[in-house]
Order: structure tokens, then C-alpha cells, then sequence
């Protein structure tokens, strides 16, 4: 039933939904950006480029800016040879312990961001364990050797095989154990059989997968801006110091501007991918992957190694957070454990001094607002692009994607400039200064992930069941909620949860926008790990990223924990966790799922 | 009952059926044959009420329902895929029109278990997840679900493609019985030529958007009235000029060796060579070159002088014939169906 | 509905959902239904909220306490000086503060310019040498006056005619090279007034953004030779780990982080003088609560305050009267430095674009 203009005008409650949206998308992603670039751009009323040529002349700009692109490619690689290589330990190989392995290489779906970051940093850092380690048996050595381009790509590449875990897996399980079969009867080894035939077949998800990660890479925040010292700087850090001086805003939007055409190119490509086939392979006998056995006892042995080698990589920043998070702050400083140091103070503060929780609420409600609003309202707009297919819908559904070519912290300085003053578009209400516009922002901030996810799962629900409930006298509202939500349920589901956690430690938005009485736990966390501060704060700040994992970890578990996939086979169901942004603080961490998820949640309808 | 008058229907600049004509009577099983992109689910989904006629009139008992919705066209669908909703049970899938039309609950309890009776759909299995059902069982709750509202039409859409060979065998029965017990107005598309010889009391044969022929079973089957439903329907022998030349020796005057000949395989005479040659039949002396055996017949390719023939031969125990085997075939003029070049020639 | 459903996989899924939107739900109510600390009582009306860039290292909480007594109830918004600059900027139209203070002149001549500011005369402005404000409009009153120095840990150098005798003496002699902190984050107040202390020294109006070739050269230097802060780590956490030796600091700060890391340093005394870094109290325009507000500032400033701010946190009162009763060493010690001829003017006019300059050609990484 491909709706036409006329189909939409007949049905008044997509109409509603439709002058909705048409507000919104004005409002506060035409305008406001329109109204930033014209104050960045055109500062006089002319048309001005000088941010170009100051841009040019800089070195550092330009150095920042490759050093970007370069992160990105070499995250190509790298990131895809641990996914692939961890995704295939737990889930192909028949490796001792995978369901231990498979829960610390799942971590860095629980925390990301500067928390990840400060962990590795606790960890490999000048007084970290790693480093004295390394100190005893190298003493000639830089006790700050973990720097630079380097220190980047190891952190980054373990924070970022998060799209591995959940979508490489889950087209894994979905690989037809009968060709596995066939080629094995034909005397294939294990190595061929992997390479040959199971490998090609994952091939459309691993280009998809190389996307997210580039762009990731080419966002990158706070490990470059942590441990990137002065040979490694990239552009995002860079953006957002430009945009906190208002005299210099054109060059921050000029930065953003170049991500954001890389972005659309790679878009562009995806779409292609898209086009060109299906992700998974569609096999009317499935039968369930079984795990290979590794004969050659030589490989066997070193791909145990690497995998356990693996998990104390993965595994152990998380771990010594928690450990660490009760101890007091000397212990902290100098990386040692006493154990007279042990204590429940730390704790005990967060719950019980409401200032120190305080941050935590704020951060749980403006999530759980933003969460729920984006959700529930484009639930209705996806439901109106997937069914009403015209020109119109089709410029509001890439008005929607704005979002994603711009950093967040464009979008802030837009609602800034634009929400200063009182706008008719918003019954000349003044935004700033109110609790409103940061949630607004995360709304806006999540439209384009939610939006495609869930016209993936309302695309994947046949035309003939909306038929088949016209024919039998349901309306179009009644179709929509007795038939279709439900169906969607799930996903809208899991994209609620990922959103929650993602928004959850949010900070470049924040520190635009947050009403200052209403700081979110991201700024709380940023600036106890910035400098110039005295008060210990450091203690706390562990005890923060503790509770933080703990929230997103049982989030997740609420719609992917395994009471959901008793009756079904565990291992067809590699039950993607939280997509926990790897770099929670990057302007683009929203765009990481993207069209992968969707096609994981179009996915996970699948019985 | 139904009635598509002069119908026109586009999809963007493609035209899918160009003018439509169609009258189903009441109480009628009515079946809509052709090759996939025929245009015979167009003609049922615009019936159903889900695509509109850029021109023309579709009534249902004289009642103008052009520009009806579908739920208030008084039609019962079973779809392709059953098109059950896979959230609810299989008592909210029956149930779900009648809660849709707010019929009070008692009543409602009363017309689904009444429903399921006729269509055996036990009270555990009411209480199922629809996904817990057999393929069969799923489409019982999809007639159920069609049913229960009490439709004036019931419309099914290749509903037994989605079955086992076997299932689909005793379903078509079963489906026809059930028709006959509520004596339903059915329309029935499909492209079984099996199917729709079987179950239906009249048949539209489509092609290319338009209609070939309409008729029942047997007239369709016998006297096809087109190259095209002559070749769909039923397997043909194409006969080249030079055997309608031998069949014409024995009173096929009126045949024409110039225009496309086709005789139904079941009408070729297969006989030993040495048998005593009939002498009211032309005969084409030839040797077998394959045999397929299916159980109650087997089936033969015969190459004469004249070109190659199909034709079969009931089992009866003797043996039959062994490739290579000396043979001669009988075709008999009344069987030969003749076309005209064009495709809207004369049926002889 | 038939009652002996069996659980399906779709009915833990859908508890599942519920139990989701629960949560959400439950977050959502939080934000309506929690108050911010401090501000649960009645007379939350009348509290009165402060941004400023110096409340850290204990300054808030000690105030917030001494207000309190004082019967004013206050929240501090604790920001980075570039931070509170741009929120009060783009909140003008909609303020949610009521005062401001801690900033320099050199930010509250730009809020003015911005209209961020009323007019205000406090009871103690006849106390203080109105030239350190607002020099025309009273919109801005000066609080303390702070040396903005450049300190060196002690223990680096054996004696002090060895250590660094002016800022140019890190790039230009070779000893001090790669041994001096340089800032990454240019937006903080402390770092844009060092640079404007070097680079006011070669102001030169044909020179680019009015600094001549000569001046931009010494930054230049300035920043190739230093070594980058760490983020998270503060200078004096790494002087102690003897991995720099010196590096900006103010006065304040020099005092409470000599004891926080047990490390003894000194402040250089170059001969041309330090930038002094004036902090400035403001009311701010549009507040519903001036009334209160005034009261605040005129307590804020007040001899007595300002006295007991200074011997709690080792700062130079602007206010004279407040001079007998203060820290006496942190008067001696701010007296002590002398005050760079500085054209503030020009750095008001520029620094912004000073900063993007070094932002973009000589900052490293």
C-alpha cells in the first residue's frame, strides 16, 4: 500500500504526525542551522571565507586534519582485525571459556567515552600497573611511553569492535551451517572453510562495519585529546575549542562542515552497499552454526593465546575501575592497592549526599525525556516516511538525517544562536536558560539513528498484514497500534535503551546547553578529570563510571538479557548488548550504529 | 455478484490491466489462472479494495464499491502468507474483526469457537501463539479469521503455495468443501492449473492483463479458447504441418496444416507397430526415445519422421514400451485444437 | 482472552518492554519531580544563583557557608572563565543568574559590550579604586587583585639567580627549554592573560592584529619550547614528578597547591611586571531577584568579607578598607609584583583573535 499525498491528507492522524514533524524539522533543524551559518559564514551581511584560507595557513589545523583521515584508515584495519578476530573466538571456534571472553570483550559496550579512555590511561599511563611493569624489565624506558598515535589506535581500537560484537555476530550466527558443512565433506580445512566460504559471506557486513568505524575514527575526541600528546591531535578536539570562543565559530564550523561531507560521501556509499544486496543470507533450512574445532594443534594453541591475551586487554580498565572505585584517592594517584585503602566511603557519599547524586538524576531524566519523546514521536514518523513514499516525505526524511552530518556541538551553538531571543516559531519563548533546549538537543541528537532503526523494523513488517487488518474493518490507527507497535515493539525498544545509555554520560552537548543547576553527569565527570582543580574528585569519578556501567549494563539486559531468548537457541541469538558509544564524547558517537542497527533490529524481528 | 466493468489499472506509466470484464455469479467458486504477473492478484487486490482503478467500475451485487474502503466491502481475504499477526494469539487473530466492529464480548466468544469448530482449530490450539503453528494450522486461522465476520466474498490468494505437496493435495478438498458448506461467493487466484481445474466451477484464464478465457473446468481444458490457455492449461503436443497433413487424411478437412495445431497428450494413441493398423485413424509410425513412469500412467517421447510427440499410457500391469521400441501413434481430427496466426483466431 | 496462555517467548519479551518503559517512565518523573540541592526550600525564590570562575578549590563551599550566615542563599554555577562568558552571553536574553563574579576586567568589559550587565553602585564603591572597574558605565566593580605569574618549583634549581628571571627566559635559554608547562586550552582566563602579558610587551599598531612580527615570534618560541599540559594532571602534580619546572599560576593557587602537593615554589619578578588580573562582582541584567542580588554584592565586597576571603584563600582585596584586616603576606606578596604596563585596550580589542592565531599556528598537537 504505497501511500500517496492524497492517502496521507485522508488519514487525520498522520496528518497530525505530518504537521508535527513539518514544525519540528523547521524549527529546530532548518532554522537554527540555517541562522548558525549565516552568523559563522556571513557575519555582515557578506559572504565571507576567510575561515578557509585561516584555516589553510595553519599547520596544525591541516596536521589535525590528516592525522583524522589517517586515524580512520588505520582504525579500518585494526579495528576489523580484533572484531573479526574476537567475534570469531567466542563465536566460531570452539575456544575454552568463549562465554568469559565473550563477557570481557563485551565491556566496551558498557562504558565508553573519557571514562574508557581514563581507564586504559589508569592502566598503561605514566604510574600505571602496565607501566611499572614494563619499568622493572625496561628501566631505560619513558615511564610516559603510552602517547602519540600509538596510544590512540590500541585504545581506540579495542573501544570501538563494539559494531563487531553485536552486528558481525549476529550475521555470523546467521551464516548457512550447511555450506560450513558441504565444504567440510569436500576436505576444506578449517582455515579454508573460514576463508573461503564463511568469510565472503559476512563480506557486505565488515565493508558496512569499516564505515562506522571511519567515521568513528575521523570523530575521534577524547583519546586523541588525552593521549594523542602534541604529535597526535585530531580535529574534533579542535572543533569543539573553536566553538567555545564565539570570534572563532566560522572555523569550527568549517571543520564540522569537512567531517560532515566526508560523512555524506561515506553515507552515500553505504546507501550503495545498501542497494546492493542483502546482509544476510536467507536460508529456508537453517540449521544452527556449530563451533569448528581448530586441528592444527599449533594454531589452536596461539589463537587461545591471542583470544585470553584479548580479554586482559578488554577486561582489566573495567575491572580495576571497580576495584579501584573503593579505594581512597592516593590509592588512585599512584595506581596501588592497600589494603588498608579499601573503603565504602566513596560509595557511600554518592548515595547519600544528594549533591553528589544530584548529577546522576539529572542525567537519568533528561536520558530517560529525551529517550522516550524521540522514540514514541518517530515511531509516527517512520511509520509515515515508510508508508507515505512522495517528494515531500522524502526531503523531510533527509532533513531528519541533518543531525548526522553535523557534530552535536554545531547543533548546540544553532539552538544557541537561534533560541536566544524569543522566536515566533516556538510561541516567542526564550530557550536558553531553561531545561527544555538541552532535551531538545538530545532529541535532536537522536532522530536519525532512532528514525532509521525504526523504519527498518516497520519495513520489515509485511504489507499484507496492514491489509489483511483493513479488510477486517481496522483503521488506520488501530492497524498502527494493534498490529504494527507491537511488531516494532522490540526494536523501538532496544533503540530506547541504546539511546538511554548513550545520552547518559553525553558532555559536548551538555556544556552548551545544560541549565546550570542542572549539570548532567558528563560535565561532572569532564571536569573532575580536567586539571586546575584541587578537590579530589577523582574517587568519585570512578565510582560514577561504576554506576554508570552498572545502569547501562541492566538496561541492555532488560531487552536483550537472556530471559528474551530462552526457547530459542543462545547461539543463534548472540544477544546484542549495549551499544555504548566508544567515544561517548564525540559529536558523532550517534552516528554509530547507523544502518548497521537497523538492519540488526530489521534482524532481530526475525523468529 | 461481482461484476469489473471496463476496469482500468496503473502503476505509474505501466498499465497492468488495461480493460477489465469480468461477472462472478453468486455462490460461485470462481478462479483466476495465469502465470505469475498476469495481472490475476492486481484483479483480486483491487476486488479487495487495496489498489484503485484509474478507470471503470467494480460492483459487488450491484452496489458500486469503486471507491469503498475495503472493510466496508463485505469481503473475507486469506492471503498468500496468511498475513497473521504474529503478536497476538490465535484467538486474537480471529477475534480481531470483530473487536475492530466493538461486537459485544459474548458474542464474539460464541462466533470464533463456532468458527473454529468449522475449520477444526482445537481450544488449545486457540490459545496458541500463531507462530506455534504447523503451516496447515496457520491457514485454518486465517480462513477462521476471513470467515467469522461473515463476509459476502471470500478471496483467497494462492493460499496453498505455502504448503507441502501432500497438504496442499488434501486442503484443496477441504477448502472447496468448506466453500460449498457456507456457499460463499469465492474468488481464487492462483497459478496451479491443477488447483483451479479441481476446486473451481468457473475459471478466468489470464494473460498479459487481459483474459484468455472464461468458462468452466472443462471448457477450458477441452476447448481452450487461445494458443496461450491451450499451452497453460493442460500439457499440448504442438503438431508440425507435416503430421496435421497425416491427420487430415482421415476426415480433418476442416484442419489447416498453415495455422499452429495442438493435440492434448492423453489424446495421442500409442500403439505397438505391429498392431493391426485401425483404419479410421491416420497413424504415425515412430520409436520411443524416453519413458518416465509416474505410478498410475507412464509418459512417453515418441520421434516420428514428422517430429516429436508426447503422449502416455495407462499402467495396466503389461509392461508398456521400453525406449526404442517400434511404435505408431493415432491422433484423432476432432482432438487437434487449431488457432489462427494471431493469437484471437478461431478455436476449431 | 483464554486464561491458560502459556508464557511465550513474546510475553517475557513484552515484560521485558514494560519493565523498559518503566524505567524511563520513573526517569522522565525525576526531572520534574527532583528539585537541584539547595534549592528544595521555600525560599527558593529568593536564592540567588552565582556564576563564577573561582569557587573551586573550596571557595564556593566556604562562601555558600559564610552567605548563609550572612542570610543569603546561594548556588554556585562553578565554570571555566571562557564558560561562564559564553553562557552569560547566550542566556542575556533569559538569565538564570542573578550575580556574577570572578572573572577580569578584560571578560566583564566584553559581557558589557554584550549587554550582559546592569548598572550598580555598591555600597563599598567609594572603598575601591574605581579605575580597576568599569571605568565609565559602573557596571562592573573590581573584588581582588591577582598577580598572574609564572612559578618554578624550587627544588629544580639550586639557587635563584639560576632559575628563569622573566617569562622570555624559558625560550630563550636553553636550560629552560622543553622544561616549562605550556597551556593546550587557551580559553581559560589565567593563560589569556600570560599571553597577554608576553605579547603586550611588542604592541606594534602596524604589526598583525597589533602585535609585530618580533612578538609573534616569542610565542612562537614560546610554545615550541614548552611542554603541553597534561589533561587531568595539574602543573604541580608534574613539577613534583620533576617533569616540568615551572609554568603559570596565580596567586591563590600558588598557595593552596604548595600545601596540597608538598612542594616548595617560588614566583619569578620580572622587571617589567606581572599582569594583574583584576576579578570583578556584576549584577546581572534581567534578574528577577536584584533586589537581592544588590544586597549580595554590596556583603560580597564589603571590607569584612573581603578580609575573611582573603585570609581564607590568600588573596589581595581591591577593597582598602578590607586591607588591615587581610592575609598581610598575600597583600605583601601581591604588593610585591609589580604591575606590567599593559595595553588593555588593545588586548580587550584582540585577544580573542591573539588566541585563535596561536590556536591555529603555534600551538602544538
Amino acid at each position: 500500500m504505497n501511500g500517496s499525498l492524497k492517502q496521507l491528507l485522508r488519514s487525520p492522524l498522520f496528518l497530525v504526525v505530518a504537521a508535527v514533524l513539518l514544525w519540528f524539522s523547521v524549527t529546530f533543524l532548518i532554522y537554527p542551522n540555517l541562522t548558525l551559518l549565516g552568523t559563522v559564514f556571513m557575519p555582515e551581511g557578506q559572504l565571507s571565507f576567510d575561515a578557509i584560507r585561516r584555516l589553510m595557513s595553519s599547520q596544525r589545523a591541516m596536521e589535525s586534519l590528516r592525522n583524522s583521515f589517517l586515524l580512520a584508515v588505520i582504525l579500518s584495519v585494526t579495528v576489523n582485525a580484533v572484531g573479526i578476530f574476537i567475534v570469531l573466538a567466542t563465536r566460531y571456534f570452539d575456544i575454552k571459556g568463549a562465554r568469559v571472553l565473550w563477557l570481557g570483550y563485551a565491556s566496551t559496550l558498557i562504558y565508553g567515552g573519557i571514562v574508557l579512555v581514563a581507564g586504559y590511561k589508569f592502566l598503561y599511563g605514566d604510574s600505571g600497573f602496565i607501566t611499572r611493569l614494563l619499568l622493572n624489565v625496561f628501566p631505560g624506558m619513558s615511564a610516559s611511553w603510552f602517547t602519540g598515535m600509538f596510544a590512540v589506535v590500541f585504545v581506540m581500537t579495542f573501544a570501538c569492535t563494539g559494531n563487531h560484537l553485536l552486528f558481525f555476530g549476529n550475521a555470523l550466527a546467521k551464516v548457512d551451517f550447511q555450506t560450513i558443512e558441504a565444504a567440510r565433506m569436500m576436505g576444506a580445512s578449517s582455515w579454508k572453510v573460514l576463508r573461503s566460504i564463511v568469510l565472503p559471506t559476512l563480506m557486505p557486513m565488515v565493508y558496512a562495519i569499516t564505515i562506522l568505524t571511519f567515521l568513528g575514527g575521523l570523530s575521534a575526541l577524547a583519546a586523541p585529546q588525552v593521549l594523542g600528546g602534541e604529535d597526535f591531535q585530531t580535529v574534533t578536539p579542535m572543533i569543539l575549542t573553536f566553538a567555545n570562543a564565539p570570534s572563532s565559530r566560522d572555523l569550527a564550523a568549517t571543520l564540522a562542515m569537512i567531517l560532515g561531507l566526508s560523512t555524506i560521501v561515506l553515507l552515500a556509499v553505504m546507501n550503495r552497499l545498501e542497494k546492493g544486496g542483502t546482509y544476510f543470507s536467507v536460508s529456508k533450512v537453517p540449521v544452527f552454526l556449530q563451533k569448528q574445532k581448530i586441528e592444527n594443534p599449533v594454531a589452536n594453541v596461539v589463537v587461545h593465546a591471542v583470544a585470553y591475551a584479548l580479554f586482559a586487554v578488554y577486561a582489566l580498565p573495567p575491572v580495576l575501575i571497580v576495584i579501584f572505585s573503593f579505594t581512597d584517592a592516593a590509592s588512585i594517584q599512584s595506581a596501588t592497592l592497600d589494603p588498608g585503602s579499601f573503603t565504602l566511603n566513596n560509595y557511600l557519599r554518592v548515595f547519600t549526599d544528594y549533591s553528589a547524586l544530584w548529577p546522576f538524576l539529572v542525567s537519568i531524566g533528561y536520558s530517560a525525556v529525551a529517550t522516550t519523546v524521540v522514540v514514541f514521536g518517530l515511531l509516527f514518523v517512520a511509520r509515515l516516511v515508510q508508508k507515505f513514499r512522495n517528494p515531500a516525505t522524502a526531503a523531510i526524511e533527509y532533513i531528519l538525517h541533518i543531525p548526522w552530518i553535523l557534530p552535536s556541538t554545531m547543533v548546540a551553538l544553532g539552538l544557541i544562536v537561534t533560541f536566544d531571543h524569543s522566536e515566533w516559531l516556538v510561541g516567542n519563548i526564550v530557550l536558553t536558560g531553561t531545561l527544555a533546549i538541552l532535551a531538545i538537543a538530545y532529541v535532536i541528537g537522536k532522530i536519525p539513528f532512532t528514525l532509521r532503526m525504526l523504519k527498518a523494523a516497520f519495513a520489515a513488517v509485511p504489507d499484507q498484514l496492514e491489509e489483511a487488518a483493513a479488510i477486517l474493518g481496522a483503521g488506520s490507527f488501530t492497524t498502527f497500534r494493534r498490529i504494527l507497535l507491537p511488531i516494532v515493539a522490540p526494536t523501538a525498544a532496544a533503540v530506547a535503551a541504546l539511546n538511554f545509555n548513550h545520552l547518559l554520560d553525553d558532555y559536548d552537548t551538555a556544556v552548551f546547553l545544560a541549565h546550570p543547576l542542572y549539570q548532567p553527569l558528563g560535565i561532572v565527570i569532564k571536569n573532575a578529570t580536567s586539571n586546575d582543580t584541587l578537590t579530589d574528585t577523582t574517587a568519585l569519578t570512578f565510582v560514577y563510571t561504576v554506576i554508570l556501567m552498572a545502569i547501562t549494563g541492566v538496561t541492555m539486559w532488560l531487552v536483550y538479557g537472556r530471559g528474551a531468548g530462552s526457547g530459542v537457541s543462545r547461539r543463534r541469538r548472540p544477544s546484542p548488548k549495549a551499544t555504548k558509544a566508544l567515544l561517548s564524547a564525540s559529536p558523532e558517537a550517534a552516528r554509530e550504529p547507523r544502518e548497521l542497527a537497523a538492519a540488526g533490529a530489521a534482524n532481530t524481528l526475525e523468529k | 455478484m461481482i461484476t469489473f466493468e471496463n476496469v482500468e489499472i496503473r502503476f505509474g506509466d505501466f498499465v497492468a490491466l488495461p480493460d477489465y470484464q469480468l461477472t462472478v455469479e453468486e455462490g460461485e467458486f470462481f478462479t483466476l489462472l495465469g502465470p505469475s504477473g498476469c495481472g490475476k492478484s492486481t484483479a483480486l487486490r483491487a476486488l479487495a479494495g487495496f489498489i484503485q482503478p484509474s478507470r471503470g467500475d467494480i460492483r459487488i451485487g450491484g452496489k458500486r464499491v469503486t471507491h469503498l474502503p475495503s472493510h466496508r466491502r463485505e469481503i473475507g481475504m486469506v492471503f498468500q502468507s496468511y498475513a497473521l499477526f504474529p503478536t497476538l494469539s490465535v484467538w486474537e487473530n480471529i477475534a480481531f474483526g470483530l473487536k475492530v466492529a466493538k461486537v459485544s464480548k459474548a458474542e464474539t466468544m460464541e462466533r470464533v469457537r463456532e468458527i473454529a469448530r468449522e475449520v477444526n482449530l482445537s481450544d488449545e490450539q486457540l490459545a496458541k501463539s500463531v507462530t506455534d503453528l504447523s503451516g496447515g494450522q496457520q491457514q485454518r486461522v486465517a480462513i477462521a479469521r476471513a470467515l467469522v465476520l461473515r463476509p459476502k466474498i471470500l478471496l483467497l490468494d494462492e493460499p496453498l503455495s505455502n504448503l507441502d505437496a501432500k497438504l496442499r493435495h488434501q486442503l484443496r478438498a477441504q477448502l472447496k468443501d468448506l466453500q460449498q458448506e457456507f456457499g460463499i461467493t469465492t474468488v481464487y487466484v492462483t497459478h496451479d492449473q491443477d488447483e483451479a481445474l479441481t476446486m473451481s466451477d468457473r475459471i478466468a484464464v489470464m494473460n498479459n492483463g487481459r483474459i484468455e478465457q472464461v468458462g468452466t473446468p472443462q471448457d477450458v481444458y477441452t476447448r481452450s479458447a487461445t494458443e496461450f490457455v491451450c499451452n497453460f492449461v493442460g500439457d499440448a503436443n504442438k503438431l508440425s504441418p507435416a503430421t496435421v497433413q497425416v491427420v487430415m487424411r482421415d476426415g480433418g478437412s476442416h484442419l489447416d496444416p498453415a495455422r499452429p495445431a495442438y493435440v492434448r497428450i492423453e489424446k495421442v494413441r500409442i500403439e505397438a507397430a505391429d498392431t493391426a493398423a485401425s483404419a479410421a485413424v491416420p497413424a504415425l509410425a515412430g520409436r520411443v526415445s524416453s519413458r518416465h513412469y509416474h505410478g498410475v500412467y507412464s509418459s512417453y517421447r515418441v520421434e516420428t519422421d514428422r517430429g516429436m510427440l508426447r503422449g502416455i499410457l495407462q499402467e495396466d500391469g503389461r509392461g508398456g514400451f521400453q525406449p526404442g521400441d517400434p511404435v505408431r501413434l493415432l491422433v484423432n481430427p476432432d482432438d487437434v485444437l487449431q488457432y489462427g496466426v494471431s493469437r484471437y483466431g478461431v478455436a476449431s | 482472552m483464554i486464561a491458560s496462555a502459556p508464557i511465550t517467548l513474546g510475553d517475557i519479551l513484552k515484560r521485558r518492554i514494560v519493565l523498559l518503559g518503566a524505567v524511563l517512565a520513573a526517569g522522565s518523573l525525576l526531572s520534574t519531580a527532583c528539585t537541584p540541592p539547595g534549592q528544595a526550600s521555600a525560599s527558593s525564590n529568593e536564592s540567588l544563583i552565582i556564576y563564577s570562575n573561582s569557587v573551586s578549590d573550596g571557595r564556593g563551599d566556604w562562601l555558600k557557608k559564610e552567605a548563609a550566615a550572612a542570610g543569603f542563599k546561594i548556588d554556585f554555577v562553578d565554570l571555566g572563565g571562557g564558560d561562564v562568558m559564553n553562557r552569560l552571553t547566550a542566556e542575556k536574553n533569559n538569565p538564570v543568574a542573578d550575580v556574577t563574579f570572578g572573572l577580569n576586567n578584560v571578560y566583564f568589559e566584553k559581557l558589557k559590550a554584550q549587554n550582559v550587565l546592569d548598572p550598580y553602585t555598591p555600597a563599598w564603591a567609594g572603598d575601591v579604586d574605581a579605575s580597576l572597574g568599569d571605568q565609565a558605565g559602573k557596571q562592573f566593580w573590581p573584588i581582588v587583585r591577582e598577580p598572574i605569574m609564572l612559578v618554578f618549583n624550587k627544588a629544580a634549581y639550586a639557587t635563584p639567580a639560576a632559575a628563569p628571571q622573566d617569562w622570555t627566559d624559558l625560550w630563550t635559554k636553553d636550560q629552560f627549554k622543553g622544561k616549562y608547562e605550556v597551556p593546550t586550552a587557551l580559553g581559560g582566563a589565567t593563560t589569556q592573560m600570560v599571553l597577554a602579558g608576553i605579547l603586550a610587551r611588542y604592541a606594534d599598531p602596524n604589526g598583525e592584529l597589533g602585535i609585530s612580527a618580533e612578538g609573534w615570534a616569542q610565542v612562537k618560541a614560546y610554545f615550541a619550547n614548552g611542554s603541553r599540559a597534561v589533561t587531568g594532571e595539574d602543573l604541580y602534580s608534574r613539577m613534583k614528578k620533576s617533569q616540568v619546572d615551572a609554568g603559570q599560576m596565580w596567586l591563590s593557587g600558588k598557595a593552596s597547591r604548595e600545601k596540597q602537593y608538598g612542594i616548595a615554589t617560588e614566583a619569578v619578578k620580572p622587571a617589567v611586571g606581572v599582569p594583574f588580573a583584576v576579578q570583578q562582582v556584576a549584577l546581572i541584567k534581567g534578574t528577577k531577584k536584584a533586589e537581592t542580588a544588590k544586597k549580595f554584592i554590596d556583603w560580597f565586597g564589603s571590607a569584612d568579607v573581603q578580609a575573611k576571603w582573603s585570609k581564607q584563600f590568600f588573596t589581595a582585596p581591591a577593597n582598602n578598607k578590607a586591607a588591615a584586616a587581610a592575609d598581610a603576606q598575600a597583600i605583601q606578596q601581591t604588593a610585591a609584583f609589580k604591575n606590567q604596563a599593559i595595553d588593555w585596550t588593545l588586548v580587550g580589542k584582540y585577544i580573542d583573535k591573539w588566541v585563535e592565531k596561536i590556536q591555529l599556528e603555534y600551538l602544538k598537537g
